[in-house]
């Protein structure tokens, strides 16, 4: 019987305690720090997806909303400018043709030769143009104030072409011929 | 006093074995007590990521519904109709922004004595305004002498004389077309608040005195949609 075998019988009930200790230790390992250990690990992985999964939703969430607010704020500047600045109908437009325009040619010294007006509208466009097409006659200074007053005059007109010649009555007169529009809501087309 | 060995088995260090066991006893115990530490905190950790997962989850969800929700009432159709009305209107705002009497004030001090200008159309884009004006001049010399300087005064850039003819009474009318850098010339005026003196002839137009304004810039509500 060798020393081992003999220290071993007889602390029997010793040796057999710190055995179990040490069993118990690589027991608590292998069947429960080791498998938590592998939970723990997947658990941060799928954490880590889902919260990768939570910014990419909050990124799409933040841009729908951007996109939104957007929308949203371009409808009422734009509902703002139908509403506000452009004339509200065909019945509006031409009242800036008809009393306002010929008024201002007279209080400016111009003669109203001809005027026509057209109305008209592009397919795809929420508005409607009248275009009325004016030819005055009068002294150049006049016709620089009439073109001022029309620019600077709350009513929204488009200046959109300037003739100029020389009058038949005197070298002093000219005659402007001048093509104004003024656009109104009109709506989408009914095919669209 | 008895010297000899009297056992029938040798002597070993008891003390030696009890202090080896005690040792690998505290170990053990030392290495349980960590394990069991470990456990605690690995099942703690294990909740709160369990937990953490869930609601990153669950609020992701959450988000991608709303986003979607969103989404389905911002079609792209619905924001490609107001981005087209946004452009349209932005577009005659800057029709609309274009001074013509700055245009004439510029013209005036320009134009040769002897050229007039007879047409304007300007042709207002997004970033751009490009003139097209007809004059009539005596010389052709005049007319070039006229693109020169609007070009030099730098309201003007890459100005053309497109089309060129003599009339009938042996003038020159041209057609030029060139791009408009629209601008507030320093103290820019009102029509008729120059001295006239400026080389306009007979034929030309000419800038007489009279009490108009400065002129002020036309405000627009919607200036800067999109």
């Amino acid at each position: 019987m060798t020393l081992l075998h003999r220290i071993l019988q007889e602390k029997r009930p010793l040796v057999t305690i710190v055995t179990m200790v040490l069993a118990l230790d690589v027991g608590l390992f292998a069947f429960a720090v080791y498998p938590w250990s592998n939970k723990v690990s997947q658990a941060e992985t799928r954490a880590a997806a889902d919260e990768a999964r939570l910014g990419q939703a909050r990124a799409s969430y933040a841009a729908a909303s951007e996109a939104r607010s957007s929308q949203l704020f371009v409808d009422n500047e734009l509902q703002r400018f139908y509403e506000d600045v452009l004339p509200a109908d065909l019945a509006g437009a031409r009242q800036i043709s008809a009393p306002f325009l010929v008024q201002l040619a007279e209080d400016t010294n111009l003669v109203l030769e001809r005027r026509s007006s057209a109305p008209d509208k592009e397919r795809e466009s929420l508005l409607a143009r009248l275009r009325t097409t004016m030819e005055l006659a009068g002294a150049y200074e006049d016709i620089r104030r009439f073109i001022f007053e029309l620019e600077t005059a709350p009513e929204f007109i488009l200046i959109e072409e300037v003739i100029l010649r020389q009058g038949d009555a005197s070298n002093e007169e000219l005659v402007l011929t001048l093509g104004v529009s003024t656009y109104y809501w009109a709506g989408p087309d009914a095919a669209s | 006093m008895l010297r000899t060995n009297l056992a029938t088995r040798p002597f070993y260090n008891e003390r030696a074995v009890y202090l080896a066991l005690g040792v690998v006893s505290v170990v053990g115990l030392a290495v349980m007590s960590t394990e069991v530490l470990q456990i605690v905190d690995l099942s703690r950790r294990n909740t709160e990521l369990t937990a953490r997962a869930e609601r990153a989850g669950r609020e992701g969800t959450e988000l991608s519904a709303q986003a979607a929700e969103l989404q389905r009432t911002v079609s792209p159709r619905a924001l490609e109709d107001v981005a087209a009305a946004a452009r349209e209107a932005n577009l005659l705002i800057d029709q609309r922004v274009f001074s013509w009497t700055d245009f004439f004030n510029r013209i005036e001090v320009t134009l040769p004595s002897d050229v007039m200008m007879t047409e304007v159309r300007p042709d207002i884009e997004p970033g751009s305004i490009e003139v097209t004006m007809g004059v009539i001049g005596r010389r052709l010399d005049a007319i070039n002498e006229f693109i020169r300087a609007l070009e030099e005064s730098g309201a003007f850039r890459d100005l053309l004389e497109r089309q060129s003819e003599i009339t009938e009474d042996g003038m020159y009318r041209a057609v030029l077309r060139g791009q408009y850098l629209q601008a507030l010339l320093p103290g820019a005026v009102g029509p008729g608040e120059r001295d006239g003196s400026d080389g306009v002839d007979e034929a030309g137009p000419e800038a007489a005195d009279s009490n108009v304004e400065p002129e002020p810039d036309p405000l627009v509500p919607g200036r800067d949609l999109l």
